[in-house]
């Protein structure tokens, strides 16, 4: 037989030729490395092509506004700032505007933020010499004296500038406003956990849910009356019992951990794969496809999980598929299951030569036929038992 | 005859522009053409309504395309700064899908227009035969004329990428 030409073996990859021309083909590619070079290289250009021509289609619209599939839902984080809930004294913000201000009056706030921060730590070393010591907090008596200044400023929270005077006082060692407030908006992490291992005081604000990336600066700037907070704290022992289960409380996942998770948990934390593209890649998904494409792959309408929200349906290559045609696309409909695991459940239509060849007889799921279409299941981490009841599912 | 071409309409409607909008790219000349080619049915109601009504919508493609070269380019000019002047910062994946949208477009401007045509009515599930119809081509070479025009769209669009790469 001689080599296939160019429009023959498009004319394959299309199935638009009859079952006999298919199997000869077939057997012809079998033995000839030659075709079945050119065979694999034009079903990466046919598909290339696909991918392309269907990337002229309009853009979606912006995320924001673009309705979410029933089956996204809880796939990505709440778009809303979660505020961090506080029921400690009155926090004590510095408006952002503060430092958009004229010059003259910042540094007349500096003046009086330098006033009130030394009568602030001479007040504070006094009452440390009056008062008995604290009771069992040790990590309060390694607090800098500022914490009482901050103290003293939540007292007088309708003052600007004792306001101010809460973050150099609490901030120590640097004693500048301006350090905390006009450092980048990248800082605020790393600030916080520098201010952790310095401050154990800190440790309590540390503990409480962790802010939003858009709060997070001013949740630092929380952190001097949740301090001040600390210090009544040393007051009460029933207090400092809650303090410290808050503690030992595990904070929650939030986006503004993600970037300073080391690389080893980031790849053990499933929401790797929680956001839809990311799925999409996980799933080796080539392209989305509509229902109508489906239809007409399929040649049948599309086998899903009866109970399971499926994310997507797209278009993999046959090759990826245990059990599948090498020549043909399979369609692929990708699921997650309650602990958030994928499942493929991959479909594909049986030519005119597998089924001549009985491929349908004694197949069992999850690799199984279902009238004219070969199914396979599979899931990640799914034991054998799982996968045949959600086979059993399968309409 | 009417109901008729409501049923295609519903039928074949969104499918038309779908194509139209990849082949012009423009949504609203696209949403004009695929309007021109039903009024066209209704005047003249197809036997076989696919093949034709795309084959006819190609036509007024070529047709329009000669007669509005340059007013099309302008408006198309008019409409990116409108989009661009609206003030609405696009995301930087919006940015760069629109590159991609523009680097497939001058791909496939490369093309002949059998070519291209053949590459879209495939794309909208068209098969060799309706294919041929709408082309005026042989089937037995629609398989020709879509490896060819499959490889060119894919090697001009590398190439472009690697000349974008190097200038960048």
């Amino acid at each position: 037989m001689q080599h296939l030409d160019d429009g023959t073996i498009h004319a394959l990859l299309d199935g638009e030729l009859t079952t006999e021309q298919a199997e000869a083909l077939s057997e012809h590619v079998r033995y000839c490395a030659a075709c079945a070079d050119r065979l694999a290289e034009e079903r990466l250009i046919q598909s290339e092509a696909e991918r392309m021509i269907a990337e002229l289609d309009a853009p979606a619209p912006p995320a924001a506004e673009a309705p979410v599939p029933p089956g996204n839902q809880g796939l990505e984080p709440p778009l809303a700032p979660e505020q961090p809930t506080y029921s400690g004294p009155p926090v004590v913000l510095i408006p952002e505007r503060d430092y958009e201000r004229s010059r003259i009056p910042r540094l007349l706030g500096w003046a009086a933020t330098l006033i009130v921060a030394a009568g602030a730590g001479w007040f504070a070393s006094v009452a440390r010499q009056s008062a008995p010591p604290p009771v069992t907090l040790p990590e309060i008596q390694g607090a800098p004296a500022g914490a009482f200044a901050a103290d003293s400023a939540a007292g007088f929270a309708d003052s600007d500038a004792m306001a101010k005077m809460a973050v150099p006082a609490d901030s120590g060692a640097t004693g500048s406003a301006t350090l905390l407030g006009d450092r980048p908006d990248s800082a605020p992490l790393m600030v916080e956990e520098s201010e952790s291992e310095r401050d154990p005081g800190a440790v309590a604000a540390a503990a409480a849910p962790p802010p939003a990336p858009a709060v997070a600066r001013d949740d630092s700037r929380q952190a001097a009356p949740q301090r001040a907070a600390v210090n009544e704290v040393t007051q009460s022992e029933s207090l400092r019992r809650e303090a410290t289960a808050d503690r030992a409380e595990p904070p929650a996942p939030a986006p503004a951990r993600a970037p300073i998770t080391t690389g080893a948990a980031a790849a053990r934390v499933p929401s790797t794969a929680s956001t839809p593209s990311a799925l999409e890649q996980q799933s080796q998904i080539r392209m989305r496809l509509g229902l109508d494409e489906t239809q007409r792959m399929l040649g049948s309408g599309l086998h899903v999980i009866e109970g399971l929200q499926q994310q997507f349906v797209g278009l993999v290559d046959g090759r990826l598929v245990a059990g599948a045609s090498p020549n043909a696309p399979v369609v692929r409909v990708v699921y997650l299951d309650d602990q958030r695991r994928p499942i493929y459940l991959d479909q594909q239509r049986l030519d005119g030569a597998r089924r001549q060849m009985g491929v349908a007889r004694d197949t069992v799921p999850p690799d199984w036929v279902k009238g004219d279409v070969w199914l396979s299941l599979k899931g990640s981490g799914l034991s054998a038992s799982e996968l045949a009841e959600l086979a059993r599912r399968v309409r | 005859m009417t109901a008729d071409v409501g049923r295609l309409f519903e039928l074949y409607y969104e499918s038309l522009v779908r194509m139209l909008h990849r082949r012009t790219g423009d949504r609203d000349r696209a949403e004009d053409l695929a309007q021109e080619t039903f009024a066209r049915a209704v005047a003249a109601p197809p036997l076989n309504p696919r093949p034709w009504l795309f084959a006819v919508a190609l036509n007024l493609v070529r047709e329009d395309g000669r007669r509005s070269v340059r007013q099309g380019r302008r408006l198309q000019l008019l409409k990116a700064e409108a989009e661009a002047g609206d003030g609405v910062p696009s995301p930087e994946d919006e940015l760069d899908r629109n590159d991609q949208r523009a680097a497939v477009r001058a791909a496939l401007d490369t093309l002949t227009e059998r070519d291209r045509e053949a590459l879209l009515l495939k794309a909208e599930g068209f098969n060799y035969e309706e294919i041929a119809e709408a082309l005026g081509l042989a089937k037995g070479a629609v398989g020709t004329t879509l490896a060819r025009a499959r490889r060119r769209l894919v090697e001009s669009y590398r190439a472009n990428e690697v000349r974008r790469d190097a200038a960048s």
